[in-house]
């Protein structure tokens, strides 16, 4: 990012977490986290620890990080190197983003940019100014977007509360900040448990590693009324339940069902569970989930990749990131677009814009710039 | 809440209960007495058990209460007396699928009370693990099951595979018993290692003598099989290894997906890591299955690069290794010898 925007975008932040303190939320057993931020121009910092709100507060004035992070885990020594942390327990996290998705929508806003010399296009192929294959793809989310991964959050949830008996006020929600959301699960009886149990959770919520044999098909089933005494009914709880309820609308169609699958076979079948787990299941980054070491984006701060916030969501059908999430200043500023597709901030549409100066807001001229689409005139 | 005991014939069945102890104290017996000739049946029923768990098979035999109880004792003592950690590894392992058997039979067969005499007075006060029957079947809570079962590796006991509803995970007998083999396992590890030596009777020395010469037999067999020259670096790793060190995570990585690219299983892996002092067992399988790609994202991790290795520090680079760009190349074909590389364009 060049000088001027840096500075523009530096002092909305600034002048966020001077004014608005009150947005940056303060972590459960603040003193046994981990914080850490990513400066501007200089890198990450890590295994920082804070005793209370203030601190982090005059922390985050002080060095104006362009994002922050607070560790899932609660540690005995959060200031440590990694090895010497002690884990004493951690959140259970998950991370939703509707890029992720395959939407058929994010072909009308999803731009390519080359890193090499900042040239925006419209479709990913080396760059067309200079040549570099190092191309970045950048998307600006939609209110399709938000409804397809809300529609995860809400798959996710019901899993979580109905399967694994997490209460919902155990779930806390946030709009990530960008195009998606993150669960904060706060249970006593999940905390401890470490990398490969929360890995198969993850695997659990996306439905992912099913296999034919936990609905009764195996490999050399043949006898439809055997495979019957095994084949779950729209009734059965679990997953075996929410199988058996795409596969059929009444349990009288077992034995039409359990035919087809055994004259199709096992491997078809196998695609088929997939196909269904992928669908009823929800996506998510498993990645995240299994990191118990991770730090994670802290609840208030703004994301740097589009200047919004990470904000809770109390109510998911109600919520709307693009002004609940949009904390910068109204003044307006100069801003040179090289390309952006409309998109909505607030009350207030903005864009198509191609080539051209124009006067925004701060919080939509931050927005661009962050994306990499503008720059500060 | 009221405990149930356990009768005096089960403790022949699971001789590591508080209860076995107790009993044991009553007969009031002293080590000395194992040099009588009346003893020797059950110095040779220590050394069975134990010879039949290093075979991997299960110790099947139930005699009287008071043979199967005390040979139980004396071959933990004749296990910690040998001081193999392999030995005592097997040992145990064989033990807790002895336990499984029984357990397995009994919560198919056994009344109610039974029943809750075993899920109370083993699963719940041995290993904290509260077991409800519902309907003929058991059901734990999520996170008792999975701090267990995701370290075993059927796709079978994949939460996602196993009904659950409202934090409960359900499972039949024989899984609810298979749920607690390795804390059984780890259990029984603990009594050897906690058990006090003092001056072994003639017999047990003898018995245990014969057992240390049938296990340095085996260990020399394997050995032959296993000095295979690995590259310097790799070597440098299993030699901090055998010092009882705890090499860097790099290092570990190094061996690892080193020792995956020229063949060897996931269980040989792993028993590269055994003499780690932060050795555990679950975590390092985990580990070296995920960088087969067996588990997480499914990405297959290869050996890095010398470039990489000597990056890390962990390069002890010799003349042997001249013209090698990665260790798992060491010993064959070098860059730019044998075949000509094809010319490009």
């Amino acid at each position: 990012m060049e000088e001027q925007s840096l500075n523009l975008v530096k002092q909305s932040f600034k002048e966020f977490y001077f004014k608005h303190s009150d947005y940056v939320e303060t972590p459960l057993r603040i003193e046994e986290r981990e914080f850490g931020y990513m400066q501007f121009d200089n890198g990450m910092v890590r295994h920082l620890s804070f005793k209370d709100k203030g601190e982090l507060n005059v922390h985050l004035v002080k060095y104006i990080p362009s994002d922050v992070y607070c560790s899932c885990a609660y540690y005995i020594n959060p200031t440590a190197p990694i090895q010497e942390k002690i884990f004493k327990g951690a959140d259970l996290i998950f991370d939703i983003d509707a890029d992720e998705l395959s939407l058929t929508c994010m072909k009308e806003h999803e731009v390519w940019i080359c890193n090499n010399c900042g040239n925006v296009m419209t479709l990913k192929q080396n760059c067309t100014k200079c040549e570099s294959v190092k191309i970045e793809k950048v998307s600006l989310a939609c209110d399709n977007c938000i409804d397809a991964a809300k529609k995860e959050v809400k798959k996710l949830v019901s899993l979580l509360h109905e399967d694994l008996g997490i209460q919902e006020k155990e779930i806390k929600i946030y709009f990530s900040g960008n195009h998606g959301f993150h669960l904060h699960v706060y249970s006593k009886e999940l905390e401890q448990l470490e990398a490969p149990s929360r890995a198969d959770i993850a695997d659990y919520v996306a439905g992912n590693n099913l296999i034919p044999e936990a609905v009764g098909i195996r490999r050399n089933s043949k006898s439809v009324r055997e495979v019957i005494s095994r084949f779950p009914t729209i009734d059965d709880i679990g997953w075996r339940g929410r199988i058996a309820r795409v596969l059929m609308k009444d349990n009288k169609e077992r034995p039409r069902i359990v035919k087809r699958i055994l004259k199709n076979g096992y491997s078809q079948f196998k695609e088929e569970l997939n196909r269904i787990a992928r669908e009823s299941g929800a996506h998510i980054d498993p990645k995240v989930t299994m990191d118990i070491h991770r730090v994670f984006r802290l609840q208030g701060t703004i994301n740097s990749k589009s200047g919004l916030a990470k904000v809770p969501c109390n109510n998911i059908d109600d919520f709307d990131p693009f002004t609940s999430a949009c904390v910068l200043a109204e003044d307006q500023v100069n801003v040179h677009v090289r390309y952006s597709p409309k998109f909505r901030l607030r009350e207030n549409s903005f864009g198509p814009f191609k080539e051209q100066t124009i006067r925004l807001p701060t919080y939509a001229a931050v927005y661009l710039i962050c994306k990499g689409l503008a720059t500060a005139v | 809440m009221s405990k149930i005991e356990f009768g005096k014939g089960d403790l022949a069945k699971y001789p590591f209960l508080t209860e076995a102890g107790q009993y044991l104290k009553e007969l009031d017996y002293s080590l000395a007495e194992f040099d009588e000739q009346s003893k020797m049946h059950v110095i040779e029923r220590a050394y069975e058990r134990i010879i039949t768990a290093l075979d991997g098979n299960i110790y099947r035999e139930l005699d009287d209460l008071d043979t199967e109880v005390v040979s139980f004792l004396i071959a933990l003592i004749m296990v910690r007396a040998l001081g193999v950690r392999s030995v005592s590894r097997k040992y145990s392992l064989g033990e807790a699928r002895r336990t499984e058997m029984f357990l397995e039979q009994e919560l198919k067969h056994e009344s109610e009370e039974r029943m809750r005499a075993i899920l109370t007075g083993i699963f719940n006060d041995l290993f904290s693990i509260d077991v409800i029957q519902e309907n003929g079947k058991f059901k734990v809570k999520v996170a008792d099951y999975l701090k267990r079962a995701s370290y075993f590796h059927d796709n079978h006991w994949k939460l996602v595979n196993r009904t659950v509803n409202n934090g409960f995970v359900y499972l039949n007998s024989d899984e609810t018993v298979r749920l607690i083999r390795d804390e059984l396992t780890l259990y029984i590890y603990d009594k050897i290692n906690k058990m006090e030596l003092r001056q072994l009777p003639e017999a047990i020395k003898t018995k245990v003598n014969e057992l240390r010469n049938r296990v340095v037999k085996d260990a020399e067999f394997k050995r032959y099989f296993t000095t295979t020259k690995y590259p310097p670096c790799v070597e440098h790793v299993l030699q901090v290894l055998s010092k009882g060190e705890n090499p860097p995570h790099s290092a570990r990585f190094l061996l690892a997906t080193y020792m995956l690219s020229i063949g060897k299983t996931v269980d040989e892996v792993c028993n590269f890591f055994e003499a780690a002092p932060d050795y555990n067992e679950r975590v390092t399988r985990y580990q070296v299955e995920h960088l087969t790609g067996m588990r997480g994202s499914g990405t297959k991790y290869t050996c890095p690069s010398c470039e990489k290795v000597a990056s890390d520090n962990n390069c002890y680079r010799t003349e042997e290794c001249d013209g090698i760009v990665n260790p798992v190349r060491f010993g064959r074909g070098r860059v730019g010898s044998g075949r000509a590389k094809p010319e490009s364009g």
